[in-house]
């Protein structure tokens, strides 16, 4: 948690809560998170958009925006979301994963959207201190 | 049989292999875009539909140069380029590396438009450097794809497609931003 990171977009009373992941492209085409990604949710009631996906997602060996995912490369990455209701922060929150999977229109060929799929996982996470890289400097602020 | 019904039979197995044929052309080419590629090497130019292209050479190292180096999640790759186009002033829809296992890496965003593509124009070549980031077991078989337009299902197109020798060094690389290069320099 924090309103310190690096990013724009919160309101007043907002901060940023931030989900550190893995990710690996396993394709042979770069892949990106977008924002009807079904992939990444947090519970109900914590994020404060119409968006359900994550709005930002920070490279935490750069600090720059994730952009395209190449193949074959392991990311850390931070998954920001923007919310209102987590003045006192819980000490653990539940992300859910869904496995989504590239599927061609059936209408078109050759374009693709992500859709889920029946598999969920759901993992507690530890609330911790945010990634430095990812903040503001503190002059800055 | 007489041969009247030989050339009935003959017809029906030509019909059956033109149908045959039509099914293979609809699967590997309307399917995912019919598109011919012509084959270039470093260091001389090579016309791929709308763009010429002229690679001068690719190097790769595990960070970028900034005020701090830029660290990588496996090595940036700046590969050095001239282009021009055939016909009108244009950027190339899409420019991306392949390799021998046929992955596709593209400009890896987060760095605006450095290493990047730019607009170039008729026979009017710039040169510079586009950016790219690879895991370690891509970089010997990295092929350099320019595609004046992206491939689309329908329409046919052409791509021009160079082998990479890559250089590793372990400077930060530094990445150059096209600019125009005198006439008949590459």
């Amino acid at each position: 948690m924090s309103d310190r990171v690096d990013a724009y977009g919160l309101e007043d009373g907002e901060q940023w809560v931030g989900v550190v992941v893995e990710l690996t492209s396993q394709g042979d085409e770069p892949i990106y998170l977008t924002f009807n990604d079904e992939t990444f949710r947090l519970p109900d009631g914590v994020v404060a958009s119409d968006l359900a996906s994550a709005q930002e997602a920070i490279r935490l060996d750069t600090g720059t925006n994730l952009g395209e995912v190449q193949p074959g490369l392991r990311y850390q990455v931070a998954l920001l979301w923007r919310t209102a209701v987590l003045a006192d922060p819980p000490p653990e929150l539940t992300l859910s994963m869904t496995r989504t999977i590239y599927r061609e229109w059936s209408i078109e060929a050759g374009y693709y959207t992500w859709r889920a799929t029946e598999d969920a996982y759901e993992v507690a996470l530890p609330l911790v201190e945010p990634p430095e890289i990812i903040l503001e400097d503190e002059e800055d602020l | 049989m007489t041969r009247a019904r030989w050339a009935v039979a003959t017809m029906a197995v030509a019909a059956l292999g033109v149908g045959g044929l039509a099914n293979v052309v609809d699967d590997r080419y309307l399917a995912s875009g019919w598109h011919t590629t012509v084959h270039g090497v470093e260091g001389e130019d090579v016309v791929g539909g709308t763009f010429q292209v002229h690679v001068h050479g690719a190097t790769a190292a595990q960070a970028l140069a900034d005020d701090e180096p830029v660290p990588s999640a496996g090595w940036y790759v700046v590969v050095d380029l001239s282009y021009a186009t055939t016909d009108e002033w244009s950027t190339p829809e899409e420019v991306v590396l392949v390799d021998r296992d046929g992955r596709e890496f593209t400009h890896p965003g987060g760095f605006g438009s450095t290493g990047a593509p730019w607009l170039a124009g008729p026979d009017i070549w710039f040169r510079g450097t586009l950016l790219f980031e690879v895991p370690e077991d891509a970089l010997e078989s990295l092929s350099l794809v320019v595609r004046g337009e992206r491939p689309r299902p329908i329409l046919p197109g052409t791509v021009a497609r160079v082998p990479l020798t890559v250089t590793t060094t372990t400077e930060p690389l530094v990445v150059e931003r096209g600019s125009l290069l005198p006439r008949r320099e590459r």
